[in-house]
């Protein structure tokens, strides 16, 4: 979904729809760099003696086989704040047959629900910014230009897009 | 919205979240969403062995679709609260 590169002809478009799981990896024996870990989810993964018509559905996805990405940002301090763009991404991208028609309302246990009043909207301001969810993430110029050169590729998002271009100067793909 | 409301209760017990690519997480819930996203913390991957990749993860999220089971501690489970919750979500449907 976003490329991150300062060679512009190159770059990963990741669907927030595929990313299964993320995480903050700070352990330099897994990896030498903290980093965002992040596992993606692909259907058309090679093996081709994969039988679609199992009936009981059942999902046997060898694990090597699994995806996985990490970002390295330059700036290690910025990693829990990418942390939770993602987090934000990911329910701004719900599965597409998924009802949308309730706010989306975290629940925090320690938080205490009867002082926060649980179940109005105040908790995640970001919900009332739905129609331009990318353009809300990458409002973080900081990280933006530290971090990734963020770039849209999707066409849901060309508004996020062009937003980000004049806000940059406007550089075209 | 029944397991949403469910999950919210278990909220800072420990579960273990197995996905559909058998991975299975355990963690304390940190939060849950309506899409079920989940957010765990102190998290360690069970079968460490074979899975040696997110050794260095202590909290994670979790997109809510990826989710085969969570596996919840037995005291987190009561269950006329259960059963009236889905009696009455029987009779709303």
């Amino acid at each position: 979904m976003w490329l991150s590169d300062t060679d512009k002809s190159k770059g990963y478009a990741v669907d927030f729809l595929s990313i299964s799981l993320h995480a903050v990896s700070t352990d330099p024996e897994a990896y030498p760099s903290p980093c965002i870990y992040t596992q993606i989810e692909t259907e058309a993964d090679g093996d081709s003696d994969s039988e679609d018509s199992d009936p009981d559905g059942a999902e046997n996805v060898d694990l090597s086989k699994i995806t996985e990405m990490r970002l390295v940002p330059s700036d290690p301090s910025q990693l829990d704040t990418l942390f939770d763009i993602f987090c934000e991404c990911a329910e701004l991208n719900p599965e597409p047959n998924a009802d949308g028609e309730e706010e989306n309302t975290w629940f925090f246990g320690d938080e205490g629900m009867n002082a926060h009043g649980i179940g109005n909207d105040s908790e995640w301001h970001f919900s009332d910014n739905l129609a331009n969810p990318i353009g809300q993430a990458n409002g973080d110029h900081d990280l933006a230009q530290t971090v990734l050169e963020l770039h849209i590729n999707d066409q849901r998002f060309e508004d996020a897009e062009e937003k980000e271009q004049q806000e940059r100067g406007g550089d075209p793909q | 919205m029944l397991f949403f409301s469910y999950f919210k209760e278990l909220v800072g017990k420990e579960v273990t979240v197995e996905l559909k690519n058998d991975l299975a997480i355990r963690g304390i819930l940190h939060s849950v969403d309506q899409y079920l996203n989940i957010k765990l913390e102190n998290t360690r991957v069970v079968d460490q062995d074979k899975y040696p990749h997110m050794l260095s993860v202590r909290n994670c999220f979790i997109r809510g679709s990826v989710v085969r089971y969570v596996q919840l501690p037995p005291d987190g489970v009561d269950i006329d609260i259960l059963h009236d919750a889905t009696r009455r979500e029987a009779r709303g449907g």
